[in-house]
């Protein structure tokens, strides 16, 4: 074995050495320069004491010559003159590396984004599969009428320093693991296969395109497994798909993926995916499962109270989305909880009703729910806008509805005007509306628009 | 007369003529080179000669482990090899006679 290190001054020979033959195929030039390196041993055995960069230049000459010597008696390609050298120095070979790494990062990018996305909106993957296809249909115009071994790839530098690390791992201490690592290749092959097809699953959802897109896969990565290793052009197939397959398997456990794509709701704020299908298949309702609102601020949101411009409360209110997709509420409790003893549903799935939705007070053991009228059980005052300044924001007066949270401002800060303690009495549209925060002095100039701003149209003074 | 230039022409015929001996390493190779006479050869040009001609599906190799050193990659003729080494010498004695006579004949 290696056990006994070049002496030192043999060992930067050698090293010249190397750099001089570094654009032969990467085996090639190893197996030469592991004959140089017994060559120097010898040499350096020889010369015993006396060894100095200069004897060992006078007995082999300088590590140029030798290295000249041994590419003419090898028939190796002549040295390249340095100039000419240089001036390829970013040529194709360089490229198609690049070519590589873009692939590679995009296929990890897209991998992630088919893996973690979570509704049809989300297939931003898209792009960097473009990008990806894109550069690889490059790389592919570069690889044609190259060998299968890439002797150009292999020439570069950084190629042979991977190759002897991945040797020196084959060889050194840890090649037991290493071994066993490098028999779990065709485990891989069709792991990554499963891989693919959980992708399919997750941005198409069903059984058949899954099972199809995994067949395929299996197919595929079986065949192109044991062919990238002989035939070195296949990397730039091979190691994208990798990639791919990695960047799409952190994505799926990343986001907790446990649903397919169709089949998955977005919910506004706050997410429970585990009644997504329950909700999406509950009794047929017209929904769209797509548009729920599910939190406000963090907070449930459990009613909303429409009304209109004088402060009277609307009943019946639909909501659209702007795609015309009806907005409705997400809860955990799935017909407010209420199941009658023969398993109906006493009230409709909340998600279709009208706004404000009606009450429904749950009584355990009961058959069924108590349902109360959905009316606001509080009162608002209408801000008045000075220019269009102040806040937009209604502030509720009272919240006495169980289980809601007091508002943020307290009653106190809103004027009197316009605010009951009673539940729901129509606001008076003649009362003033006050605006909750002090409105600015009617002389000062709006800073938004430049122009005086107008005086409250009905002054509580 | 340089008789480094000359030996470039036969030193494949002289690399084949010491491994049809024996089995030998590149260093051994050069050595029984040296000894045989070929004092000029160059260790760079055996290695590389070594090289070319198992390239060319002339010799076998196998590596040996050496107590002094790196491991010692012997090379040894295969079928071919031996069949190259009797073209060469049919084509080195007709040149050798062939020069002798013309040499031997301006003398």
């Amino acid at each position: 074995m290696k056990d006994t290190a070049l002496h030192p001054v043999a060992e930067d020979y050698r090293v010249e050495v190397a750099r001089i033959l570094a654009d032969l195929p990467a085996a090639e030039a190893e197996e030469i320069l592991d004959d140089v390196e017994v060559n120097l041993s010898e040499v350096v055995a020889e010369l015993d004491s006396a060894v100095t960069s200069e004897s060992l230049r006078t007995r082999l000459g300088t590590p140029h010559e030798y290295a000249a010597e041994l590419r003419a008696a090898a028939g190796y390609p002549p040295l390249t003159p340095p100039g000419s050298k240089r001036s390829a120095r970013f040529g194709k070979v360089e490229l198609l590396c690049l070519g590589l790494l873009v692939v590679l990062g995009s296929a990890l990018v897209a991998g992630f984004g088919i893996g973690s996305q979570d509704d049809a909106q989300g297939r931003w993957w898209i792009f960097p599969c473009l990008l990806g296809l894109a550069v690889e249909a490059l790389n592919a115009l570069w690889m044609r009428g190259r060998g299968p071994g890439l002797p150009e790839i292999a020439a570069l530098s950084i190629t042979q320093r991977l190759g002897a690390y991945g040797e020196s791992l084959r060889t050194g201490r840890w090649a037991e693991p290493v071994r066993f690592l490098i028999g779990l290749q065709s485990a891989w092959w069709v792991a990554r296969a499963l891989i693919v097809a959980a992708l399919a699953w997750v941005a198409a959802g069903g059984v058949w395109w899954p099972v199809c897109t995994g067949v395929l896969a299996l197919a595929g990565s079986l065949w192109l497994g044991p062919r990238a290793a002989h035939d070195r052009r296949l990397l730039w197939v091979a190691l994208p798909v990798n990639a791919l397959v990695i960047g799409g398997a952190v994505g799926i456990l990343g986001a907790g993926q446990l649903t397919p794509g169709t089949d998955s709701i977005q919910y506004v704020g706050d997410t429970s995916p585990r009644y997504s299908e329950y909700r999406s298949t509950g009794d047929g309702h017209p929904l769209d499962p797509g548009v729920l609102l599910g939190t406000l601020d963090g907070q449930q949101l459990k009613n909303i109270y429409p009304f209109d411009a004088q402060g009277r409360p609307l009943k019946d209110v639909l909501l659209f989305d702007q795609n015309g997709k009806q907005l409705g509420l997400a809860g955990d409790d799935y017909n407010y909880r209420c199941h009658n003893a023969e398993g109906r549903n006493p009230v409709p799935n909340r998600e279709t009703l009208p706004f404000p939705q009606p009450r429904v007070v749950f009584e355990p053991g009961a058959t069924g729910c108590r349902v109360e009228e959905g009316t606001a059980p509080f009162t608002i005052a209408i801000p008045v806008r000075p220019g269009g300044q102040s806040s937009a924001n209604p502030v509720a007066g009272t919240v006495p509805q169980p289980g809601g949270q007091p508002p943020q401002e307290a009653p106190s800060s809103a004027p009197s005007a316009g605010v009951s303690a009673k539940p729901n009495p129509p606001v008076n549209p003649t009362t003033a509306p006050v605006p909750p925060n002090s409105a600015p002095p009617a002389s000062e100039a709006n800073p938004k628009t430049g122009q005086p701003s107008t005086p409250p149209a009905q002054s509580g003074s | 007369m340089d008789p480094s230039q000359l030996l470039k022409g036969v030193l494949d015929l002289a690399v084949l003529a010491v491994l049809r001996e024996e089995d030998g390493y590149g260093y051994d190779v050069l050595r029984r080179l040296r000894k045989a006479g070929l004092d000029d050869v160059g260790d760079a040009s055996v290695y590389g000669t070594l090289r070319r001609l198992y390239n060319a599906g002339l010799l076998t190799s196998y590596v040996v482990a050496s107590d002094e050193g790196p491991n010692r990659k012997y090379y040894a003729l295969n079928e071919p090899g031996r069949e190259r080494f009797r073209e060469s010498t049919d084509t080195w004695n007709s040149f050798a006679r062939t020069m002798s006579e013309l040499v031997g004949e301006t003398r």
